[in-house]
């Protein structure tokens, strides 16, 4: 793991952090807003055993979703976020998960038995620092970033309109009935078709992410 | 205090806002509610009258009780708690560190309830799930919690909506004119606020004069 991937352009971190912090707050972000350029970094590690860093993703579009594997949001919408990338399959779209929390439940030993367990058919990675998830403002799980081919932020937020739970009895729950706005989805979709995205900010419903002190 | 600056954020003010047109509105609708205790169930609604909630009606010291609320009743309970510092933490079953937290807040009510400030839990788990309901009653019951604790009645991500949160846990801070004068969250990845944070607000605000009554009976 490298922890130091952001000291390799320091200034440029800062530079942006700063301008974050200072102008681009969304209406659900408080560091970020539409627009804001894909934070760089490095050597994250995966659960399939590899790295990966920014410069290796090519494709038009890039998927940033923040999960932790305790969650039971997270547990709850698995399912519908491996559908959507296989419904991508095929396109110039990559999608990557996150995890930021330092709990054992969801260092990098959990996150390669519950990729492992529920199909994850993307690249899940551990942000043990903690960088990118406070350079793009990541506070739940999940919560998605969509990029475009210029690296600008176009979406951010939920996966869809009815954040599901599983509860203890193992069966997802969704809040508000069988989903009618899949925002995600829809914003590939019209990027894709190099329209502008509609909906470019919801609010992400679940776990908070636990940031170190 | 970092997490205090969450406040002076244009994101907390327009959510703010939103709650404070929640408040003004929420003070005209009243409906029934529901008290859960740790070992019944009621779902008879007692007779509405200004200020007669259930914060008025339980005795939430001789057993751990957990109250449904909707978002107008709860704004209700709040305005029936003015007078006193009131201590709100956001809590659910299926937040982790909500949970971790949970015992904290309660020690802190008892050292600090003796001055006249109130705390209260406020439940943001799956009222459409009974198991979900009834393991946050567990919870309490193991915690021994008895302050006055509430579920909100809500879907949950519209109870998110019109509380104006990210997410929890989170603590609100009220002043005796019921002004919410402490927003701790954890909405900004760089300003998370800690027990310390809670801590010392109370302390500054106790401080200052501001808790105003004495401990209320039930």
């Amino acid at each position: 793991m490298d922890q130091n991937r952001f000291k390799r352009t320091p200034l440029l971190a800062i530079v942006v952090g700063s301008l974050a912090v200072a102008c681009f707050a969304g209406e659900f972000n408080t560091v970020i807003d539409i627009g804001a350029p894909m934070p760089s970094f490095s050597n994250l590690p995966a659960t399939d055993g590899s790295s990966l860093s920014s410069g290796q993703l090519k494709e038009d579009i890039v998927v940033l979703v923040f999960l932790a594997n305790h969650c039971p949001w997270v547990q709850g919408m698995d399912g519908d976020l491996v559908k959507l990338v296989t419904e991508t399959k095929g396109k110039s779209v990559r999608f990557v998960g996150v995890s930021v929390n330092h709990r054992e439940d969801d260092r990098l030993p959990a996150m390669k038995e519950h990729a492992q367990k529920h199909g994850y058919n993307f690249t899940y990675v551990f942000d043990e620092s903690q960088q990118l998830g406070r350079a793009l403002g990541a506070t739940r799980t999940p919560e998605y970033f969509v990029f475009g081919k210029n690296r600008k932020l176009a979406y951010m937020g939920a996966i869809h309109d009815s954040p599901a739970r599983r509860g203890r009895d193992g069966e997802v729950h969704y809040t508000k009935g069988t989903p009618t706005a899949f925002h995600v989805r829809d914003a590939i979709q019209e990027m894709l078709a190099g329209k502008p995205v509609s909906v470019a900010e919801t609010r992400a419903h679940g776990c908070s992410v636990e940031y170190a002190k | 205090m970092g997490a205090q600056s969450n406040m002076r954020s244009d994101v907390s003010s327009k959510r703010l806002c939103a709650a404070l047109l929640f408040v003004v509105f929420g003070l005209s609708a009243c409906g029934g509610r529901e008290t859960e205790s740790s070992s019944s169930v009621s779902t008879t609604a007692p007779p509405e009258t200004k200020r007669s909630t259930a914060a008025s009606s339980v005795d939430w010291s001789s057993e751990v009780q957990l109250v449904k609320v909707t978002h107008p009743q709860w704004v209700e309970e709040l305005e029936a708690m003015r007078g006193g510092i009131v201590v709100v933490d956001n809590w659910a079953t299926w937040c982790a560190p909500c949970l971790e937290r949970f015992p904290h807040m309660l020690e802190m009510a008892k050292r600090w309830t003796p001055q006249g400030v109130t705390f209260v839990s406020l439940s943001l788990d799956d009222r459409d799930d009974p198991d979900s309901i009834e393991q946050a009653r567990e919870f309490l019951r193991q915690q021994d919690a008895r302050i006055p604790n509430y579920l909100m009645d809500e879907i949950i991500p519209d109870a998110f909506d019109r509380l104006g949160l990210l997410g929890i846990p989170a603590v609100f801070i009220y002043d005796s004119k019921g002004t919410m004068v402490h927003r701790l969250t954890g909405d900004d990845p760089n300003r998370q606020y800690t027990e310390e944070d809670v801590e010392e607000a109370i302390r500054a605000m106790v401080g200052a004069g501001l808790k105003g009554r004495s401990p209320r009976s039930p």
